[in-house]
């Protein structure tokens, strides 16, 4: 086999191993800032709740304003499914936004567990229970994005070195 | 149909066409059937639809959705029972589900329980274009009063439409008045007979003026207690109030009156359904002040109207010079009939004196 070959397919294996490593990266370096975008957006959402009674789908479209990233997608999109005109609950609406922004995030399941239990009772009692249910989930949020903060950048290095010396693994086991 | 043909008709007396769309903050509107088909759950919307021919049929009054019962919408004309083919008997009706009644309610509160707690607890939604949602399920109750409701059973969607020419036989009350204060009218009647449609017509003409009838254009301030006069959405009006009139929306009578009075400067204050308390000592003060009260009563007739203590002191304020009794029953001789039939009257009457004048205050 030509060695040209040879370092070509090296080069393969380490870029797909270090991209692997380095897309987990990605993702644990974003979390602790989208954490906080949907805690400022759940917040804003808290706001024109309590204060001003907005109904929930111009109130989660004025959330969007406030945050950036999925955290905006997801208020958007929830406003969306609710003026579909299908009738469909806040506990839907939310629901199917959330899985469709469960890809562009980097929310763990346990950030999505939280959120998706939010959905659960938004808009389906008085403004006093909301606020609870809001505020119940800003703090469970904020207890998550302190943890991810702690671990975040030394566990982006640990999977992005993971990455490469997988690829170098494979490229060993190989030859 | 243009604007300026719907001014010059809305400043006539003719009669409502049924084409005649209704006005939402001054845009013309789409037909109000339509616009409330919109709250109705979608399983159940396409069935409606099908009824709903544009331009012609009797117009419908209310959509009832009730549980486990067959879906029903009450017409000029009568009941109509929707069924998959069209309307027929009560037994080949489709039957309203939870879903449906769920779906509905979505669509009436936006999905927001806590921005209608209020209004679940009193059992009305006001819609945009001043249509109303009547909600009844299991009401919620805390400190001995209603709260809110859930589990509902019941949703019935009451079409609104102004009737404009509604108020032009009153118009004789106040003819020639010029720049003079315009006299107290209370307009009384059962439930249901018009008295807001009336109320609201007026408060227009008044608005606008009528030069025809020697009434020049008033500020007209309204206390929309129960948002039925005005129906703002947003602090829109959803209903054409002239171009001289501001609304307070939501405000209990006792408190809005004074505040519109204090504000506004108005030469006219209308508000629905007195009788509450401290309702008298408000009116009591507007008519101090030299201001026109406007105002609607629930009373079967006069006698009713004496014998409820409440009304009888609101009456006796000297806020009102006349009382205008409506019903729906003919009173020979003494009858003005309405140039328009009203929503839920067929027909609908206003009995005045023969002269042309209300009765007398009792």
């Amino acid at each position: 086999m030509p060695a040209a070959l040879i370092v070509a397919g090296i080069a393969c294996i380490c870029t797909a191993t270090g991209g692997w490593g380095w897309l987990i990266a990605r993702q644990l370096r974003r979390r602790p800032a989208e954490l906080a975008a949907v805690q400022a957006a759940l917040q804003a959402l808290r706001t024109e709740i309590e204060y001003a009674s907005t109904p929930l789908p111009d109130a989660l479209r004025r959330a969007a304003t406030a945050a950036r990233g999925p955290a905006a997608a997801l208020c958007r999109l929830a406003a969306r499914h609710l003026e579909a005109g299908a009738g469909a609950s806040a506990a839907d609406a939310w629901s199917v936004a959330l899985d469709q922004t469960d890809a562009l995030s980097s929310w763990d399941t346990s950030d999505l567990a939280v959120l998706g239990q939010l959905g659960t009772a938004l808009g389906a009692s008085g403004t006093a229970d909301q606020v609870r249910h809001i505020a119940l989930c800003v703090g469970r949020l904020r207890a998550a994005e302190a943890e991810a903060r702690g671990g975040a950048e030394r566990q982006a290095r640990m999977w992005l070195y993971l990455g490469v010396l997988a690829g170098a693994a494979l490229v060993l086991v190989t030859l | 149909m243009s604007t300026s043909a719907s001014h010059s008709a809305d400043q006539g007396s003719a009669g409502f066409a049924r084409s005649r769309p209704a006005f939402a903050g001054g845009v013309r509107a789409a037909e109000p059937e339509a616009q409330v088909l919109a709250y109705v759950g979608p399983r159940l919307r396409p069935l409606l639809q099908r009824l709903l021919l544009p331009g012609s049929g009797p117009r419908w009054l209310e959509i009832r959705l009730r549980l486990g019962r067959p879906l029903n919408v009450v017409t000029e004309d009568g009941d109509l029972w929707v069924g998959a083919r069209g309307s027929g008997t009560p037994e080949e009706a489709v039957c309203c589900g939870s879903e449906d009644i769920e779906r509905s309610v979505q669509l009436v509160t936006r999905a927001s329980v806590y921005a209608w707690e209020d209004e679940l607890a009193q059992g009305f939604c006001t819609l945009p274009g001043g249509h109303r949602a009547g909600l009844c399920g299991r009401v919620i109750r805390r400190g001995g009063r209603i709260t809110g409701q859930k589990a509902f059973g019941s949703l019935n969607l009451r079409i609104a439409r102004a009737v404009p020419g509604a108020a032009d036989p009153l118009l004789p009350l106040l003819r020639r008045s010029g720049a003079r204060p315009l006299p107290g009218i209370v307009l009384f009647g059962p439930p249901g007979c018009g008295k807001t449609t009336v109320l609201r017509d007026l408060c227009r003409q008044l608005s606008r003026g009528r030069p025809d009838w020697g009434i020049v254009p008033r500020r007209v301030a309204i206390v929309d207690e129960r948002s039925e006069i005005a129906a703002c959405v947003d602090g829109l009006p959803q209903f054409d109030l002239g171009a001289r009139s501001d609304v307070i929306d939501g405000a209990p009578k006792a408190e809005g009156l004074p505040l519109l009075v204090r504000a506004f400067n108005p030469e006219v204050v209308a508000c629905d359904e007195i009788g509450g308390p401290g309702d008298a000592r408000a009116l009591a003060e507007v008519a101090r002040c030299g201001v026109a009260v406007l105002a609607t009563a629930h009373a079967r007739d006069a006698a009713d109207l004496r014998a409820r203590p409440t009304l009888r002191s609101a009456l006796h304020t000297g806020a009102f010079d006349f009382a205008v009794p409506l019903r729906d029953d003919r009173t020979p001789g003494a009858v003005l009939p309405l140039t328009a039939h009203l929503p839920g009257s067929v027909p609908l009457r206003l009995a005045a004196h023969r002269e042309g004048r209300a009765c007398p205050l009792p």
